[in-house]
């Protein structure tokens, strides 16, 4: 008795111990998943900064809307996986502010970490828990890559959350090992997993898929054979008994509505992604296996040390602190490696340039934009910055340039990154930036942003019915509510806006008289906004630029000429060189409408065409040097054909 | 086990706790009728849509309409001649009539005068005190007559974006008209994205209909629907007519081509470079013309056939370019006759094409031809120029009494009263030859919206009724464009996955054509991203 109580007493510490183990592993556990959450939010915030995805102009398709109001809900009941995606779209507004965004993204990546380790530690699979941050590593890739599976990951969020309710409810039945008491729990628990499997199935579509499979592993694991079947025959009838018969999806919807694959869901966006996502996926399984067998390592060795641990139970919550320490450092270089591997720059600094220029904050698009962004729509947002920063004549080939990336119309039919229409509507081609944003809101929906340039038009051409409507679908919305609302009462206090700056300007620089054709030049479409306004002053250097950029410096000193209908005394740098090249080379005196060439200027053209001759007039053997001393000159661009060399 | 349960119970519960709550909060609270003195404001209340002055079907949904008075609450007392009066209260100035007592109550007073007496309750107008009293304002009874005569039951549209020209979201759909139930009829969804527009019926049945799609993923075609039977014909025919023995329908080919307005209210223009017509035999599967109808110097368009199948009306104008691929400078010169031909169903024999009307007389281009069921009106668009009047803001509703012009032997048209300052097009009229339905954008100018329109028997047009919705401010923001309505007797019974499966299907009566095509062949787009041709409303 004595000695079955020294026994007891001796299993009863070790018991006491093993909690204490457990208690401590568990401690460390929280704080290295809190440490986690709060680095991945300020990754997310303030590194990737999301909120370029609210503003990502087309290059995320899908991006969802959403309206206040029980209309716009109503639309989500009526098809499985609705609810989920309402939703989503919600959350997805929240993108506006990038803390916001992070915060979404971050919540939703804590949720999948618990859900998921929640099941692994019912499942009995404690030396998996690592995977537990599988999910939101994904998430991590998808935020680096700047992709949009909000609908996805909302509903398998909403799946796994049912998941854990499901097993949950369901504890107790495993305890019962057999007998009738077991027979009574497996009908408990096949009960309500179809009660939740009608459940879930409504509310997130094909998601459900997850649900049900990760039920059907749990109860293979205990070796529930009969339940296990039931959730595989679950997850193949209920999509088709609810989702075809009842609500009347298709079956391919049926079966993966807000799953990659469904029709409505996108992931062609970037080719790369699918390669980066599996690299990164294995980068996991990897770096798993070699936690894992670390893991092992340690807990061989510390096998082999338990009396001594027994006996030193300050060195034991050392190796268990170091233990920590390593699994942490191993977590967080794995979470490194994935969110360098999978970051994509390019694509971020060109949603970040969108969304500058998207809220005309100019100087940003020139900092984002940097003096190497070449793409097209890239020049076309820094050309929009310079001038409307009052530097396009002085610095524009301080940037890459290029003629046709000056004004882009839309005939190519490409509506990806929307805001350049803006470009149209601030030269004065109302019609033009209507029709486009118009075919944009079919493409991509009716984001806030489009709604707003859509109203704004139509407030300038006096088509107040349309904008009331464009206006009233804006006041629906998150946060381009008060702006929508602030112009329908101006409407109906004053339906001309006879006081609005904004419009009164807009109105001024508009084409008035109609010509009918399929696109108009970009030159015809400068002459004729300043033949109609010569005080356009937009139009006047698009025109300048446009000539400079076809090099053709004659036109330039031909329409110099308007500069004085400005009423200022500014003489660009740009033009100056231009006006030089012409002179130079014509040998015509140019008439400067009362200013004066900047002696710099001529000046650097002596010392271009010095360097230039030096070289025996070879461009290959002059590039360098030139570039070096005159990389942001006209100069240059007119003898090269490419700028954006700094100096 | 129990416990957790019960946790899930209370959670129900709970959460039934708040749908309730929310439901009490947020409903319309119920209002009393209206008390004490009554103010007599001595005019009509506005209310919006505009449901005052009109003639109604029988057989329509309620007119739910917002009350623009300022006011507290909201008291709306609906009656006829016959049956109890059926009364709305509410808050919010958003009246919701009840479906079935309307139902009732129309039926009941069939030729009668329905009123709508509206009161609103606001504050005293004197507030000498922070708790001014309320009190209730009667306005003047907004009245509509009830038409004798149903209009047809359902009505069959597209509904697209403004723009329409990547096929983003389209579709056909079907409205029961007694209510408020909208149903899919075929969306480009089931066939990959594309384009799903003309839809046409033979007699104002779906027993035959034919709707053509443009797919590039599957090419272009036309859906016929022959009873319950639905198969998939390899052309795509434009603007399409039945003949009303449905053995046959006439349809246009249209080489269109788009364009701009730089300073126009509306952006958008086409032209048709080429267009003939021809048709469809629908035993044979052949395709056929005549030269008649297929000339080279002349665009042909808009077939309609006459109720009894003897004629076929159709525009037609002088073709003055030969390049097929350039915008003709004289493109606003365009102007389309309107002309018939004769044909024997029995022997397939046409006969020689007579004006009707020309546009030389009317100086207006002349579209879409439509006869109502009983022969006697030819409903028609009139605009500046040009072959497309949803979006010419000057295209309106004309009407010819064909019965008189067979009397006299002239075809005297006349403007309908029911036009607006933009665009009026898409009509159609209702077997009874009572009502028409058509498209206006007359309250935006950018958004088409359906209109009902009573037509009596001398030809009077009534003031046109917005097709009803549910939610009464539903338009204020709605996104939409509504076009082409055809009034239909019933609903399309193929249903939508089956017309998908055959659009999406490889099986496809091809047919043989005698002459150049005026459009490109199915599945010849370059780009597949979009289409080549522009889509129009």
């Amino acid at each position: 008795m004595a000695g079955s109580h020294g026994k007891s007493s001796k299993g009863g510490a070790v018991a006491q111990e093993t909690a204490g183990a457990n208690l401590n592993r568990d401690r460390g556990a929280a704080i290295g998943t809190s440490i986690f959450f709060l680095a991945f939010y300020l990754c997310t915030w303030l590194y990737l900064d999301l909120q370029v995805i609210y503003y990502s102009a087309g290059m995320l398709t899908r991006f969802p809307v959403f309206f206040r109001g029980w209309p716009f809900f109503r639309e989500f009941t009526s098809y499985p996986g609705g609810l989920g995606g309402y939703v989503a779209a919600f959350l997805a507004q929240l993108f506006h502010y990038s803390w916001l965004a992070a915060g979404v993204v971050t919540a939703q990546a804590l949720l999948l970490c618990l859900c998921t380790g929640y099941f692994l530690k019912t499942l009995g699979l404690r030396r998996l828990y690592f995977l537990r941050f599988a999910g939101a590593i994904v998430l991590l890739v998808f935020c680096s890559q700047y992709m949009y599976h909000f609908a996805m990951t909302t509903t398998v969020c909403i799946a796994l959350v049912f998941l854990c309710l499901y097993l949950k409810l369901t504890a107790s039945s495993d305890e019962q090992v057999s007998g009738p008491a077991r027979r009574r729990a497996e009908v408990r628990a096949g009960a309500l997993f179809l009660v939740l499997s009608v459940i879930l199935y409504y509310v997130a579509g094909g998601a459900f898929l997850l649900f049900a499979a990760l039920c059907a592993v749990r109860a293979a694991r205990r070796r529930r054979w009969g339940m296990a079947t039931l959730c595989v025959l679950g997850g193949a009838l209920i999509p088709y008994v609810e989702g075809v018969l009842i609500f009347g999806v298709c079956p391919e919807k049926a079966f993966t509505e807000s799953l990659p694959g469904s029709c409505k869901m996108d992931f062609g966006v970037h080719r790369g992604a699918g390669v980066i996502g599996g690299c990164v996926v294995l980068f996991i399984v990897a770096a798993g296996l070699g936690l894992y067998r670390l893991k092992l390592a340690g807990g061989k060795a510390a096998r082999g040390k338990k009396t001594a641990r027994r006996k030193q139970s300050k060195s034991h919550g050392g190796a268990v602190e170091l233990r920590w320490i390593v699994d942490s450092a191993m977590l967080f270089a794995v979470v490194g490696m994935v969110a360098l591997l999978s970051y994509n720059g390019p694509r971020g600094r060109l949603l970040k340039i969108h969304c500058y220029a998207c809220r005309r904050m100019w100087p940003e698009v020139l900092k984002a934009a940097g003096h190497d962004s070449s793409g097209y729509f890239a020049i076309n947002a820094v050309n929009q910055a310079l001038y409307h920063t009052g530097r396009l004549g002085d610095e524009m080939f301080a940037y890459p340039q290029h003629p046709d990336a000056l004004l882009l119309s839309g005939q190519d039919q490409v509506l990806l990154h929307w805001h350049k229409f803006d470009t149209q509507l601030d030269l004065g081609l109302v019609n033009m930036a209507q029709k486009n944003f118009t075919e944009c809101m079919e493409v991509y929906g009716e984001h806030p942003l489009i709604l707003k340039r859509l109203a704004l038009i139509n407030m300038v051409k006096r088509n107040i019915g349309a904008a009331k409507i464009y206006l009233r679908a804006l006041s629906k919305t998150l946060f381009e509510a008060d702006w929508a609302r602030y112009y329908l009462v101006a409407l109906d206090t004053d339906p001309e806006l006879s006081t609005d700056r904004r419009i009164g300007q807009l109105r001024s620089v508009a084409l008035k008289k109609d010509h009918s054709t399929i696109f108009v030049p970009a030159e015809l479409a400068y002459l004729t906004l300043l033949e109609e306004n010569s005080k356009n002053r937009m139009a006047f250097e698009y025109l300048m630029t446009l000539y400079m950029l076809g090099k053709q410096v004659d036109k330039v000193t031909g329409s110099f000429k308007r500069i004085s209908e400005f009423g200022d005394k500014e003489f660009p740098r740009h033009y100056q060189e231009a006006i030089c090249i012409y002179a130079y080379s014509t040998g015509k005196p140019v008439y400067l409408e009362g200013r004066t060439l900047d002696p710099r200027v001529r000046k650097e053209i002596e010392e271009f065409s010095g360097i230039f001759n030096s070289f025996g007039k070879n461009k290959q053997a002059a590039v360098g040097p030139l570039a070096r001393e005159f990389g942001g000159t006209y100069f240059f661009y007119h003898l090269f054909g490419f700028s954006g060399v700094e100096k | 086990m129990r416990r957790h349960y019960r946790y899930l119970l209370a959670l129900v519960g709970l959460l039934c706790i708040g749908v309730l709550a929310y439901g009490l909060w947020s409903g319309e609270k119920e209002q009393p009728a209206p008390t004490g003195p009554i103010h007599a404001v001595g005019r009509a209340a506005r209310i919006d849509p505009d449901y005052s002055g009109m003639v109604i079907p029988p057989n329509i949904a309620p007119l739910d309409f917002s009350v623009r008075e300022e006011g507290s609450g909201y008291y709306v007392k609906i009656y006829s001649k016959q049956g109890p009066p059926i009364e709305v209260r509410c808050r919010s100035g958003r009246i919701v009539i009840p479906e079935s007592s309307w139902g009732r109550l129309l039926e009941a007073n069939r030729g009668e005068e329905v009123y709508f007496d509206i009161f609103v309750e606001r504050a005293d107008s004197a507030p000498s005190s922070p708790g001014a009293e309320k009190q209730w304002s009667r306005f003047d009874s907004v009245v509509n007559r009830i038409a004798r005569e149903d209009i047809d039951g359902f009505l069959v549209y597209r509904r697209i974006d403004p723009a329409h020209s990547t096929w983003r979201n389209m579709g056909v759909y079907q409205r029961n008209l007694r209510g408020f139930d909208e149903s899919i009829v075929l969306d480009n969804g089931y066939f990959g994205g594309g384009c799903v527009n003309c839809h046409t019926f033979c007699n104002n049945r779906t027993d035959k209909v034919l709707i053509g799609i443009r797919s590039p993923k599957y090419g272009n075609s036309t859906l016929l629907v022959d009873g319950l039977a639905a198969s998939k014909i390899d052309a795509k025919f434009t603007y399409t007519s039945w003949h009303p023995s449905g053995r046959l329908a006439a349809y246009s080919i249209n080489h269109v081509s788009q364009f701009f307005h730089t300073a126009q209210e509306e952006v958008r223009d086409v032209v048709d470079l080429d267009s003939l017509l021809a048709y469809y035999l629908v035993e044979t599967g052949e395709v056929k013309t005549t030269p008649a109808i297929a000339k080279k110097e002349r665009l042909e368009t808009y077939p309609a056939w006459s109720p009894d199948g003897r004629y076929l009306y159709f525009c037609s104008a002088p073709k003055r370019w030969t390049d097929k691929t350039a915008i003709p400078d004289s493109f606003n010169e365009i102007k389309y006759d309107l002309a018939r031909i004769s044909y024997d169903l029995e022997s397939d024999k046409w006969g020689e094409v007579e004006t009707v009307l020309s546009a030389q007389e009317t100086g207006l281009s002349i579209m879409l031809p439509r006869i109502s069921p009983d022969g006697r009106w030819l409903l028609f668009c009139m605009c500046d120029y040009g072959c497309f009047p949803v979006y010419r803001a000057s295209s309106d509703l004309y009407m010819i009494d064909l019965r008189a012009a067979e009397q006299s032997g002239r075809y005297e048209y006349r403007r309908l009263s029911i036009n607006s300052n933009q665009s009026e097009s898409w009509h159609s009229f209702s077997s009874n030859s009572r009502w028409i339905a058509f498209s206006s954008k007359r309250k935006s100018g950018v958004f088409t919206r359906t209109y009902i329109s009573y037509l009596d028997e001398e030809g009077g047009a009534f003031k046109p009724l917005l097709l009803p919705q549910k939610d009464p401010s539903y338009y204020d923001s709605c996104l939409w464009t509504y076009s082409v309505p055809e009034l239909v007797c019933e609903p399309v019974r193929v249903v939508k996955e089956d017309l998908g499966r055959i659009a999406r299907g490889p099986e496809k009566a091809s047919v043989g054509f005698p002459v150049t095509m005026a459009t490109p062949k199915a599945g010849t787009s370059s780009e597949p991203w979009r289409s080549n041709l522009p889509e129009r409303e």
